[in-house]
Order: C-alpha cells, then sequence, then structure tokens
C-alpha cells in the first residue's frame, strides 16, 4: 500500500515538474503573441521541443547549429549566380541557397585540398505523423538524423531565411506544411522540400482533400504571419502535451492553447480539431464518469447540453470552413505524385532558375 | 493575355491614331509675349515723323523736301512694301512662337472624336449604369442586347427576344414533358442544360406542331472573337447555333432569366462557366463548351490558378447579378475597344466597373491596358516631336501616368492573375474528355437527376 502511495506521489512530482515546463514554454509563446517578448520563431520551435524533452534540450546547441548551417548558406549565396535580374537578385540567392543546402550535397573547400561537404535532408517515411513517436516532428531530430517530414524541413527552412534576413512564410495543405516565397519577377511561388520541387498551386489542389471554400476561406494555401506561426507552435506545444501525457492530459491546458491559437490564428484547422477533440473527450470522460450509455443522458444538466452543442457546431464550422479529413495513404501517394508528374505539376521557371549555376 | 491583347490594341490603336491625327485638334491659344524679342518689336516704333533727322530719314524712307509728285509716289509705294514686310515679319514671329509652343504640347488624354454611331455605345453605357445605381431593375437580356447592339447596330432587338423566348418555350415544354414540377430549380437547370446539350423532340400544343431543336456546338475556330468580334456575341450563337466560352454561358443565364431559374455566372482563367446550387447547399459546374458537370478539380488542373487568384475570388465564384451586369460593362468596353480604340468612354466604363465590383479582373485589367496605352502614345507624341529623354523623364504628367500603368498591373498580379497562353488554353479545354472526367460528369448527373420533383 505504501508503494502504491508512493508510486503516485512520485508520477505527480514528475508530472508536476514537467507540467511546469509547459506552462513555461505556454508562457513564453504567449508572450510572443501579446508582444510582451518580440517573437523569435527559432525560440518558440525550441521551446515546443524542449518542453516535450523534460527540458533535456540546449538552446545554446540549437542555436550553434543553426548558426552553422546559417554561415553555410552565406557561403553558398555567393557562390551562386541564378539566372534573375530582379531588384531583389540577393533575397532570391538567398533563398535558393537555403533551398541548395537542404536539398543538395555540396562541398565547400578551405584550400586546395581540404573540404568539407554537406549532404541533404531527407524525408522520413517512417511515422511521419509523428503517432508513435511525436519527436518524428522536431527540427531537433531533423538536425541530428538528417531526416524530417512536411513539418520540420519546412520549419528549417524558415528559421534559415530569418537568420539571413529573408522573409519565409509557412503554407498550410491538408496533413502538409510548405513553404511559400515572393519575388518581384515571378510572385509568390511554392517550395516544397519533402521532394525538393517547386510546384505550382495546381499540385496542392490535386489532393483531392482541399475544398474550394478552404482556399477562400484561407485555410490553406496561404502565408501565415509571424504570429500565425507562433499559434502553430502553441497547437504544436498542445499536441505534444497530449501524446505525452495521453489519457491523464490536463484537457484544461490543451483547451487554453488552443483558445489562445486560435485568438490569433481563427481558421487554423489543426487548432480548431484539436480544440474539437479534446472537448470530445472531455464529454466522453463525463459520460464514463456518470455511467452515461448515449450523450442524450447527459442533456439533462444544462450545461451538458449546451457542452455537448458547442462541440457539435465546432465540427460543423470545422467542415464549413473546408475541411475534408485526408487518409494517411492518400497523403503519401499525393506527396510522391509530384516527382511522377513532374511535368504538369512543377513550376519550371522557378526550376530553372534553381539549377543553375 | 495580357501581353498578346496588349499588343493587339496597341498595333490598333496606334493605327487610329494616325488616322486621327488628321482631324483638326484644338490647341489652346497662348498669349504671344512681345518682351521676348525687344529688338525687333523697337523697330516698329514710327514716333519723331515730324522732325526727321537724317538717319531716320534713311530709316523710314521719307522722301526729301520738294520731291516731284512722281518720286513721292515712288516713296510711298515703297513705303507700302516695307510696312508689308514688316506684318508679314512679325506675323512670321508669331507664327514661329506659337509653334514653338506647339512642339512642346504634349496631351495627356487620348484624342476623343465624336462619331455619331457612338451614341449607341453612350445609350448602352447609361442604361447599365442606371441599373448598377439602383434606378433600374436588373435585367440582363436587355444589359447584353445593348452591349451587343452597340458593337452591331444591326442587330434587331424584337429577333433577339423572340429567338431566345423560342428556347425559353422548347425548356418548358420538355420540363412539361417530363413532368418535372414546374418551380423546381433543379429541375429547370438541368432541362436547360439539356436543351443546349442535347437534341431535344417536343411537342407544342398551341401550334400543334414537334418542335426538334439541337445541341448548341462549340465554335472552334477563332474562339477568342479576335478576327471577327460577332463570335463573343449570344446573337451569334442563337442565329448559328454555336458559340463559345463566353457566349455559351451567357446565353445559358438568359435562358435561366426567362424560365427564372437561379444559376451564376463564374470565371477561370480565360474562361467563364456556370455555377449553381443544389438543395444541400452544394455548388456545382457546368462546363458548356463541352456540355459536362465539371468539378472545381478539374478548374485547377488548367495550372493557371493560384491561390491567391480563389482567395480574392476572381476565379471559381459565383457572380452575383450585380457583378454579372459589371461584365456586362467590360464587355462593353472590350467591343468599343475593338471599333474606335481607347479614350476617355474606355476609362469611363473601369471606373463604373471598379466602383461596383472591386475585384472584377477584365475591368482592372482593361484599365491597365488603358493607362499602357496612355502611356505609350505619350512616348509616341515626344518621339514625334523629337523632344528629348531627359524632358520626357522629368513631366510629372507623364509620370504619374506611367506608375498608373505600373500600379494597374501590379494590382492584376496582387489578384493572383497568371497569363495563360492560347495552346493551353485549348488543350486543358480538350482534357475534360478525359475518362474520370466523364465519370465525374455521369455521377453528377445521377445525383443532381435525383434530385429534380417530378410532378
Amino acid at each position: 500500500m505504501k508503494k502504491v502511495v508512493l508510486y503516485i506521489l512520485l508520477i505527480g512530482s514528475i508530472n508536476c515538474f514537467a507540467q511546469e515546463q509547459y506552462d513555461l514554454a505556454f508562457s513564453e509563446l504567449k508572450g510572443m503573441l501579446n508582444d510582451s517578448l518580440s517573437i523569435s520563431f527559432k525560440r518558440a520551435v525550441f521551446v515546443t521541443e524542449n518542453a516535450y524533452s523534460d527540458n533535456q534540450l540546449s538552446y545554446e546547441g540549437f542555436n550553434e547549429h543553426i548558426g552553422l548551417l546559417t554561415r553555410s548558406c552565406s557561403l553558398i549565396s555567393k557562390q551562386i549566380e541564378p539566372l534573375y535580374n530582379g531588384r531583389d537578385k540577393e533575397n532570391v540567392k538567398k533563398y535558393a541557397a537555403v533551398f541548395k543546402l537542404m536539398t543538395d550535397t555540396l562541398k565547400f573547400y578551405q584550400n586546395e585540398k581540404d573540404y568539407y561537404s554537406t549532404i541533404p535532408y531527407m524525408y522520413d517515411f517512417d511515422d511521419f505523423l509523428g503517432d508513435k513517436d511525436w519527436r518524428k516532428m522536431f527540427v531537433t531530430k531533423l538536425l541530428t538524423t538528417h531526416t524530417g517530414n512536411c513539418h520540420s524541413l519546412p520549419f528549417l527552412y524558415k528559421i534559415l531565411c530569418k537568420e539571413l534576413d529573408v522573409k519565409a512564410y509557412l503554407a498550410m495543405a491538408p496533413n502538409h506544411t510548405y513553404i511559400k516565397l515572393w519575388c518581384e519577377k515571378m510572385g509568390w511561388y511554392n517550395t516544397e522540400l519533402t521532394s525538393g520541387y517547386f510546384p505550382i498551386d495546381a499540385w496542392i489542389m490535386a489532393s483531392g482533400y482541399v475544398h474550394l471554400s478552404a482556399v477562400q476561406n484561407r485555410v490553406y494555401m496561404d502565408t501565415l504571419s509571424d504570429k500565425q506561426s507562433i499559434a502553430v507552435c502553441l497547437i504544436d506545444l498542445a499536441k505534444g502535451y497530449e501524446k505525452k501525457y495521453g489519457d491523464k492530459s490536463n484537457y484544461n491546458f490543451i483547451a487554453m492553447c488552443c483558445n489562445l491559437a486560435l485568438k490569433y490564428y481563427p481558421q487554423y484547422v489543426n487548432g480548431l480539431l484539436l480544440k474539437a477533440e479534446t472537448y470530445k473527450k472531455v464529454f466522453q470522460n463525463e459520460m464514463v464518469r456518470q455511467k452515461a450509455e448515449y450523450p442524450s443522458d447527459l442533456f439533462s444538466s444544462p450545461e451538458g447540453k449546451s457542452f455537448f452543442d458547442s462541440m457539435q457546431s465546432q465540427y460543423v464550422y470545422i467542415h464549413q470552413l473546408g475541411y475534408r479529413k485526408m487518409p494517411d495513404e492518400m497523403y503519401l501517394s499525393w506527396l510522391t505524385e509530384l516527382k511522377r508528374e513532374r511535368e504538369k505539376y512543377v513550376n519550371k521557371k522557378i526550376q530553372d532558375l534553381n539549377s543553375s549555376k | 493575355m495580357l501581353v498578346t491583347k496588349f499588343m493587339y490594341t496597341s498595333i490598333l490603336t496606334l493605327h487610329i491614331l494616325t488616322v486621327q491625327g488628321q482631324v483638326p485638334v484644338s490647341v489652346e491659344p497662348k498669349p504671344f509675349q512681345f518682351d521676348v524679342y525687344p529688338d525687333k518689336v523697337v523697330k516698329f516704333n514710327t514716333g519723331q515723323v515730324n522732325n526727321p533727322s537724317a538717319s531716320i530719314m534713311a530709316t523710314y524712307n521719307i522722301p526729301p523736301a520738294g520731291a516731284s509728285s512722281e518720286e513721292q509716289r515712288r516713296y510711298a509705294e515703297k513705303d507700302i512694301r516695307r510696312y508689308d514686310m514688316q506684318i508679314a515679319q512679325k506675323q512670321k514671329l508669331i507664327d514661329d512662337a506659337n509653334g514653338a509652343l506647339e512642339a512642346v504640347h504634349i496631351d495627356y488624354e487620348f484624342p476623343f472624336s465624336d462619331l455619331p454611331e457612338k451614341n449607341l455605345y453612350f445609350d448602352a453605357f447609361n442604361y447599365l449604369k442606371k441599373v448598377l445605381n439602383g434606378d433600374e431593375p436588373i435585367n440582363l437580356e436587355a444589359a447584353v442586347f445593348f452591349v451587343e447592339h452597340a458593337y452591331n447596330p444591326s442587330l434587331n432587338y424584337n429577333e433577339f427576344s423572340k429567338l431566345l423566348g423560342n428556347g425559353a418555350n422548347v425548356i418548358g415544354l420538355k420540363m412539361q414533358q417530363d413532368k418535372i414540377s414546374p418551380d423546381d430549380n433543379i429541375g429547370k437547370i438541368m432541362t436547360t442544360f439539356r436543351f443546349l446539350s442535347d437534341t431535344l423532340k417536343v411537342y407544342s400544343k398551341s401550334t400543334e406542331t414537334t418542335i426538334t431543336t439541337y445541341p448548341k456546338t462549340y465554335d472552334f475556330e477563332d474562339f477568342w472573337g479576335r478576327k471577327d468580334y460577332n463570335k463573343m456575341f449570344v446573337s451569334k450563337l442563337m442565329k448559328e447555333g454555336s458559340g463559345q466560352c463566353h457566349s455559351l454561358p451567357l446565353y445559358f443565364l438568359l435562358l435561366c432569366e426567362r424560365i427564372n431559374a437561379d444559376a451564376s455566372l463564374a470565371f477561370a482563367p480565360n474562361h467563364s462557366f456556370i455555377k449553381f446550387k443544389d438543395k444541400r447547399g452544394n455548388w456545382h459546374n457546368l462546363e458548356l463548351t463541352n456540355a459536362m458537370l465539371t468539378s472545381d478539380h478539374f478548374m485547377v488542373e488548367s495550372g493557371y490558378i493560384k491561390a491567391e487568384a480563389i482567395q480574392n475570388r476572381i476565379y471559381l465564384e459565383a457572380l452575383t447579378k450585380k457583378q454579372t451586369i459589371v461584365q456586362c460593362l467590360n464587355d462593353l468596353a472590350s467591343g468599343y475597344i475593338k471599333k474606335y480604340g481607347y479614350d476617355s468612354f474606355v476609362k469611363a466604363c473601369t471606373e463604373l466597373a471598379i466602383e461596383n465590383d472591386m475585384n472584377s479582373l477584365s475591368a482592372h485589367q482593361i484599365n491597365a491596358n488603358y493607362y499602357m496605352m496612355l502611356d505609350s502614345y505619350i512616348k509616341y507624341q515626344y518621339e514625334k516631336k523629337g523632344i528629348s529623354k531627359e524632358a520626357y523623364q522629368q513631366d510629372e504628367k507623364a509620370k504619374s501616368i506611367s506608375d498608373s500603368a505600373t500600379g494597374a498591373n501590379k494590382f492584376i498580379e496582387r489578384l493572383g492573375y497568371t497569363d495563360m497562353p492560347q495552346d493551353v488554353y485549348e488543350a486543358w479545354l480538350k482534357s475534360a474528355q478525359t475518362e474520370a472526367n466523364k465519370q465525374q460528369h455521369k455521377k453528377e448527373v445521377k445525383v443532381l437527376g435525383g434530385m429534380i420533383e417530378i410532378k
């Protein structure tokens, strides 16, 4: 008996410590959103991953690694000469440099003989949604293993661009994140780091899960502002928390993250979904607690009814915005379609511009 | 399309401008400044004649005292000749000065030739303006006829209206024959769709005859109306039974207006089609050039629809009735440009259009073309008059027009427009016939067919 009590206490204490990490991360992200802290996407990504890793990551080490990559990008950008003569040529060179670093094998000569080389960051097909191991989504995982997914790869691209003082924007698609860039001569174009192509918008819509209204309502394919990008981190934080603690999660914390993120990014579908799912779990738990068989059994209390209604309306709203669930296998087949149907979906102008020396 | 359109109109308009160059252009009179040429002016001062000194006598050619009458007459004649010459010299100075002023005079607007047949365009404009201001009820049939008649005055409204009525009549009879509930919107739309895409045989009790109608086909020849602008018109489609992506959807809407059905116009790159809503609130696309129900996916497959264009709702969005009238106004301007080139009328059209539909792509395109043309017209004047490049660069008015041209093009780009080549367009239209799209069409026909209410 004593042992059991101790065990529970122990779990409790670990939980307390971990919860503290999450609270710290939450308040830092909140500070960035309400302007009491300056916005840093790099920092936001780090604190999110660090909270999941029980404060075992070093920001200094992370910064050092990013710094090294940034310096490599600067070197590359000095060496490349894209077929581009807009007034923003220097920016385009930096975009191309980050792209090259992340997708190409490069050699850097320090003198005639000695060189060091970089290898491309590859797509990790295994558990690409982080279902088994949430850390698969992390930029820190990408940096150490050189493999990542549609979450960590564009995040790293955005971080490096920011370090090089150029703007890169995240954009959303079903189950997917990619990069949108702008240059004077070509306007907006997409950068797809999972395969190293520059797809046109038709490819993103070709997944078949992008409903027209989702584009009209800026749920997908729109550029994310700085604060919206932080809101994305906030939802990542909440998701990681839920993955970590499962049934033991404090649902109030998740709901708090969702509500704050949605305040700054109201049409963020992952945030809306997480919120609705959380409400659903809370309701289901309440059903179990009250030994109810059907949801309507809880309608006798006004709170129960209104809670259920608000949950319902959230799902309706998500559908109205244009969200349609995309099965995992469909996602993979769509990702690889870009390679199969290059002729149809690749932005040739941008591809040429980046493949030339 | 913008570029090619621009090139084309540039040739057209420059041609028109040279013709118009022979029409006298009224120049604002400029006061002549005497103080510019003081030394020459002093010479006209003929004072001190009463007390002539020798030098004055020489200058003014005064006959010496005691000269014979013959001599005096010669002197006088000489004097008159001298005076005439002075007058002529003076006139030449004025002419030279005026010429110099004329040489630096630049027109910052297109010359406007007031031709009587343009009245048809002004009438159409005034009518559309009234509709947009809400002073006239929306009547698409009248709007479309006004636009087509302005371009082609030989069109006759009674005939136009009669042909349209015949079509609507057949649709009504077909609905009766198929026992479709007369108030069912999907039933009306699907029957209209069949009228356009199928061979129909209906029996008319009033005339005791069987009427047969044939599918309205796609006219592949000159489908953008570049050679013959009449190809764009519903009147041409009704007469010949074939049309293109402009006239077919418009015809569909006119029939819908007659039978009181609810459908909307929508755009894709260089293309227009029909959108309508079913009872469940889902939208459907009718592609009349292929007579198919298509998916949104097919629309974006062309590869020329950017996310920004969808966000700004320039493509794939059902137009409101008012926006459809704005599009008639854009058609009016396009026809006018084909006929007369660019001038202040075009500007008035785009201003009214943009005022009523901020994101009207066609209006912004015409506006951008207008400023690009005006910019090149000003450059042309500078070149023709041999004025230095520096003077052009310092010309504030010219700069603001050139800035307007750049700004208008930037705006179009921000709306999400990209240029789509003609061959890509044709290939895309043909791709509607793939097996997947055919399956999609059959599925939609089945779903919608199931929704039709039967009496």
